[in-house]
């Protein structure tokens, strides 16, 4: 079931709930794509991410693209595209001061769209509820004023995200020429992107630093820097948090779950689980229960 | 010139898993006791729970959207000047679509959302210049 609706102000929404999909050389203007249940992939260029639930992906205007769903269970997918006048307006309200926006006049012919690190963002925080809640109105097809009022904190929201995932964490590499510390976030940004995306394989250190041209060692030193962890860390982080999703929305069982998230023993699953969470799995299971 | 009336909401947990915060203490200055309790129910998504206003009653129940019960007191004071009124704070699970229908509703609002640490927020005042907040209260936990 595919649901699509332009607004009036050229913003578009995008629902899709299927098994099976495949969409090639797609181009669009700046785009968010989040996933509710199952997962998406996206291929841009040579490399390919896949978004789960609790994730969403930033692609620029212009980008080209192939997107595809596989998915034995349901996948229900959401996208935003803005409208680059809707941009121009918002990045204006964003970065001028009430006194130049009221001075104006705004010379809209020299604007430029800004262009965002394109890589998969956490959807934690006041953006997941923003858009659960956008999510919930659309599918109720809802005034079009209250979408928009929704799509503009959306975006406000990620810019403050942006911030402090991409501007705050590159400054605290400890390179000293700004584009090697840029360069070098890339990389580890390849390098979490491919653990968020392939998180459930038996991936290596070796398969990481791989993916993110960067050498083992340099990968390790340079990751903790801006993750305050380990690569290995980081991707034990991604199964349990990802864990705890399929507890509260799936019926699976406690082992179906632990072999889907890429563990191999479930009762270091329950350890792990335990010292992140404070509760072990059924604990939580139940008491998710016991709320709704 | 008519007494103003005091408005204690005193808050008290209705159900276990609904949020139980706030509303201590809290007073309401009001000219007419009928309409103050007009203004809860039809704005902010109240419902009277049990004996509804009348000119004789000084206690009346009514529930929030969320299920909370609050007890209001009503107490004339003759000739208050309600210069330094209180900020009622209310839960809501849809902060921007409140706002949305206030804004709509015509509804004196005195701020846009904004983000706190709770969650995010406005500000309306009723007729009689007593300023309520809105909050959808977020875990950020989780």
């Amino acid at each position: 079931m595919k649901i699509f609706k332009v607004l009036h102000n050229q913003n578009k929404l995008y629902s899709e709930i299927t098994t099976e999909a495949s969409y090639t050389d797609q181009k669009d203007e700046l785009s968010l794509h989040a996933v509710l249940n199952g997962s998406e992939s996206y291929t841009i260029g040579k490399r390919t991410v896949t978004v789960f639930p609790g994730n969403f992906l930033i692609l620029n205007n212009g980008t080209r693209y192939d997107r595809a769903i596989y998915s034995d269970a349901m996948a229900n997918t959401f996208a935003i595209y803005f409208s680059t006048k809707f941009l121009q307006d918002f990045q204006y309200g964003y970065s001028l001061s009430h006194k130049n926006l009221l001075d104006g006049p705004i010379d809209k012919g020299t604007w430029e769209a800004t262009t965002f690190l394109e890589t998969i963002y956490p959807c934690k925080g006041d953006i997941k509820y923003n858009l659960l809640h956008l999510i919930n109105h659309f599918n109720e097809n809802a005034d079009e004023l209250l979408l928009d009022d929704y799509i503009y904190h959306t975006l406000f929201l990620f810019h403050r995200l942006y911030d402090k995932e991409v501007l705050h964490k590159s400054s605290c590499l400890d390179a000293l020429n700004a584009g090697t510390r840029n360069e070098l976030f890339k990389r580890l940004t390849l390098a979490k992107d491919f653990m968020l995306s392939n998180y459930n394989q038996d991936i290596s250190l070796d398969d990481i630093s791989r993916h993110s041209c960067l050498s083992p060692t340099h990968l390790f030193r340079t990751f903790k820097q801006i993750y305050n962890c380990s690569p290995h860390q980081y991707l034990i982080q991604i199964r349990l948090d990802n864990a705890k999703h399929m507890l509260k929305s799936t019926t699976y069982t406690l082992n179906e779950i632990v072999s889907l998230v890429g563990f191999t023993c479930p009762s270091t699953f329950i350890k792990l689980f335990k010292n992140k969470f404070q509760f072990t799995p059924g604990t939580y299971r139940n008491n998710v229960a016991m709320i709704h | 010139m008519r007494g103003l009336v005091k408005v204690n909401l005193r808050h008290k947990p209705y159900l276990k898993t609904m949020n139980t915060e706030v509303v201590n203490n809290t007073q309401l200055y009001l000219n007419e006791p009928k309409m103050a309790l007009d203004f809860l129910v039809r704005n902010l998504g109240f419902v009277t729970h049990e004996s509804a206003v009348s000119e004789n009653a000084d206690i009346a129940k009514v529930c929030d959207s969320n299920g909370n019960l609050y007890e209001v007191f009503l107490i004339t004071k003759k000739n208050e000047n309600n210069t330094n009124s209180l900020k009622l704070t209310i839960n809501t699970s849809d902060c921007l679509q409140d706002f949305y229908n206030m804004e709509r509703k015509g509804i004196c609002i005195l701020t846009k959302p904004y983000y706190v640490s709770e969650g995010l927020a406005f500000e309306i005042s009723d007729y009689w210049n007593n300023r309520y907040i809105l909050i959808e209260k977020r875990d950020y936990n989780d």
